[in-house]
């Protein structure tokens, strides 16, 4: 008996750890990006042109049709979308200044067990100042996480797409 | 006042003469009505039958797309993924060695319990077919549980991939260069070298990577192959002796984007309590020896403009070599020349660089240059001599195009300086999802 004691150390690690493990909700990321600013929700369903024109900017066959994505009353836009990493969904927001180019970028919620360094403000900070006219390419002038190439281009492909996307349906 | 009352009979009689003629005419009506009603009558039971039925359609269509909603719920949280390899070996020296091989067709398969708990695992198949009278093997080569215990840390625990080098826990084809594995990440480093056991691993906002963990480790009772100490010692959970565990850790600074840089160490003693003479006393015996086997590694990698440069040191030890080696000796004086000597110690290193010269949307095509070094009888115990086959420096010239990022052609030339003989060139592709 005097052993059973231990059982409950993990027990005990696991219980306190279990706690939300998402980095923002969207309401958090809105106010950690535009703090004090007033975001409303101005959603986009892409018509069949306007998805065809965005796949032809970014060379990428994927695209979301339901754009979510909210007009921030100071100027700029805030956009929530989920690129797949290696197997899992990455949540991650983008922001727009009001002429169009990246404000910042977080990671919601990154659930791969390894490449956790995309969160990393290093890695974040490469998307600042970008617009459309940019490569956005892993390796050229977004430099990659080792062990993590899927996420970082997976990530890096959504930002572009979405680059594209304000610039076809929402500019 | 007769014609008064004459009056009166005769306005009696119209009026009731009257009457009679409203209660036939309603009558008649009556009867119209009831007729169209009996006609009516199967018209509105067709309809609610009609209507019952459409209900009952809708009602089904309703279940159906509810219970395809949680069919791809429960989809959306079970992943596949997979990758696989096919290679060409020429030999410049030799043609009779030339061979196309499968190498490995690998599933991977995964389950999210829950935000926290997730499952994963992967399938391999070698050589394409695996049977008794046949070369192929089946092995799982991963199966653990992962659980995320905080925003940064995470828990795992089954059979998993050891955190060293460049390669090992990056394997599939596209991610490296050169049709075959490099000589480092397969002789000094077991890849793809997975234990058994307990990790923690974790990372911080400055991008710096942290590992540890308790696992099986070597067998040293196992050791078949001189060329690739570890590889012929490794258990890979299969019945994996568990007297001695061993411990890793390994740390990996990723905090400017493009740029790794890193290291690891693994340690645990081999002989485990010389449980394979105990079963069998017709082995070697290893009786009061340890046999600690350490492994460590340096590494980094920049990944910019185009560029991907990568460097690799890994240095391997095997304590008490000396009491190994003469235990079996002391079996090969009764079984001739049946068993390798393990050495004290065991090394390699690479640089490599690679450039991508082309791009067109996903399409690259990277010219790579990888010289490496390794020499897994670095030393030997007194009296025991290497094998000078056992270390050599290879240079490997090649191009890597990639019609996608996950799908990769390879084609490079090999220059084993100091055994020609292995002097090669080879074709593969490969490709990972």
């Amino acid at each position: 008996m005097k052993n059973n004691q231990w059982i409950w150390l993990p027990v005990a690690a696991i219980s306190t750890s279990v706690y939300a493990t998402t980095y923002f909700s969207v309401e958090q990321a809105q106010q950690a990006i535009f703090p004090g600013e007033k975001l409303a929700a101005a959603f986009v369903t892409l018509s069949d042109e306007q998805t065809r024109q965005i796949r032809k900017m970014t060379d990428n066959n994927l695209c979301n049709k339901e754009i979510k994505v909210w007009k921030v009353a100071g100027g700029g836009w805030f956009f929530v979308d989920e690129v797949v990493g290696k197997h899992e969904l990455i949540t991650y927001a983008l922001a727009l200044n009001a002429d169009g180019s990246i404000k910042q970028i977080e990671i919601m919620d990154y659930r791969e067990s390894r490449g956790y360094e995309v969160r990393t403000p290093g890695w974040r900070k490469q998307f600042v100042g970008k617009t459309i006219k940019d490569p956005l390419q892993l390796n050229r002038d977004i430099g990659n996480i080792s062990g993590a190439t899927l996420s970082s281009k997976h990530i890096t492909d959504g930002i572009k797409r979405l680059l594209a996307t304000y610039a076809v349906a929402i500019k | 006042m007769y014609q008064l009352v004459s009056g009166l009979v005769l306005a009696s009689m119209l009026t009731s003469t009257l009457a009679f003629a409203d209660e036939a005419e309603l009558n008649t009506r009556i009867q119209k009505l009831q007729q169209q009603l009996e006609l009516q009558t199967p018209m509105l039971q067709n309809l609610q039958s009609r209507v019952n039925a459409l209900s009952e359609q809708q009602k089904k269509t309703a279940d159906a797309q509810s219970s395809q909603a949680q069919a791809s719920d429960a989809l959306a949280d079970t992943s596949i993924g997979g990758y696989g390899e096919i290679a060409y070996n020429n030999y410049a020296n030799d043609s009779s060695r030339n061979m196309a091989d499968l190498k490995r067709f690998v599933l991977f398969l995964g389950h999210r319990f829950n935000e926290q708990l997730s499952f994963n695992s992967e399938v391999e198949w070698e050589h394409a077919v695996a049977s008794a009278s046949d070369k192929g093997e089946s092995e799982i080569e991963q199966l653990y549980l992962d659980y995320r215990l905080g925003q940064d840390i995470n828990l795992k625990t089954g059979l998993f991939l050891m955190p060293f080098g460049l390669l090992n826990q990056s394997h599939e084809p596209p991610v490296f260069y050169g049709v075959e594995r490099n000589e480092i990440e397969t002789r000094i480093i077991p890849s793809t070298w997975r234990e058994g056991g307990l990790g923690l691993s974790g990372s911080t906002d400055l991008g710096l990577a942290w590992d540890v963990g308790i696992t099986t480790g070597f067998d040293v009772a196992k050791f078949d192959d001189a060329s690739a100490p570890l590889a012929a010692s490794h258990q890979e959970l299969q019945f994996a002796k568990a007297h001695d565990l061993s411990y890793y850790g390994a740390l990996n600074y990723r905090g400017i984007p493009g740029f790794t840089v890193g290291g690891a160490l693994f340690t645990g003693n081999s002989t485990q309590g010389n449980a394979d003479f105990n079963v069998d006393q017709s082995q070697p015996s290893f009786a009061g020896i340890q046999g600690r086997i350490t492994l460590w590694d340096m590494h980094t990698r920049l990944q910019k403009n185009g560029w991907d440069l990568q460097a690799v040191y890994a240095k391997g030890a095997i304590a008490e070599a000396d009491r190994i080696d003469a235990a079996l000796l002391a079996f090969n004086n009764v079984n001739p020349g049946s068993r390798p000597y393990v050495p004290s110690a065991f090394y390699g290193w690479l640089v490599q660089g690679a450039y991508t010269v082309w791009q067109r949307g996903d399409m690259t095509v990277s010219p790579f240059i990888r010289y490496e070094e390794f020499n897994t009888q670095s030393e030997m115990p007194a009296g025991f001599a290497a094998d000078l086959a056992n270390a050599d420096r290879v240079t490997t010239v090649g191009l890597t195009f990639k019609p996608h990022p996950q799908v990769v052609f390879k084609a490079d030339v090999q220059k084993y300086w100091d055994n020609p003989n292995n002097d090669r060139f080879n074709l593969g592709l490969g490709y990972m999802f």
